[in-house]
């Protein structure tokens, strides 16, 4: 895949721990760091 | 909290059920969301796909394992999906990636002042910044 950094990001939509969903355009007007785990374990 | 600096919203992803999510942020009192992408979905929108096995256990593992044994801490045998790679996304207030790092292997992770350097200098914080 393509480095994605200068690039619009892409869309998302998926729910939280707690069943409330999140998506892309929620945190528009803000930064978002999305932290992409490996295993929990 | 270092992310407090420019306004920086952080979200945790995880591939693991929703029962394992729930427990690891009550075992860790987790600050942030965690979102659970079980179907990976968007793990592979942003290219976090698995790794081989020469990422996980080539030397730099090694060497990231060795340095946490000598500053104390105790590893813990691994469980789950250790081929899933991890990363780290920044996206700023337009929309736009800042940072897209893949992680080659565990140790592979870019440190908080580089993501927070790319907040500082990005030509809209400035502009937020000075008006």
């Amino acid at each position: 895949m393509d480095n994605l950094t200068g690039k619009p990001a892409v869309p998302f939509m998926i729910q939280d721990s707690k069943g409330q969903s999140h998506g892309l355009e929620d945190y528009t007007g803000s930064w978002l760091l999305l932290v992409f785990h490996r295993h929990l374990g | 909290m270092k992310f407090v600096r420019g306004n920086v919203k952080i979200a945790v992803v995880t591939f693991e059920n929703d029962f394992f999510a729930r427990s690891y942020v009550e075992e860790t009192s987790l600050a942030w969301p965690l979102f659970v992408d079980h179907t990976r979905e968007t793990y592979r929108k942003y290219g976090m796909l698995s790794a081989s096995f020469w990422d996980i256990w080539g030397p730099k593992t090694w060497w990231a394992y060795l340095k946490e044994i000598v500053k104390g801490e105790k590893l813990r045998k691994s469980e789950g999906d250790i081929f899933q790679r991890g990363g780290d996304v920044l996206i700023d207030p337009d929309g736009i990636v800042v940072l897209h790092h893949i992680g080659v292997g565990p140790a592979d992770r870019p440190a908080v002042e580089t993501i927070l350097e790319k907040v500082d200098m990005s030509p809209r914080q400035r502009v937020d910044h000075h008006g």
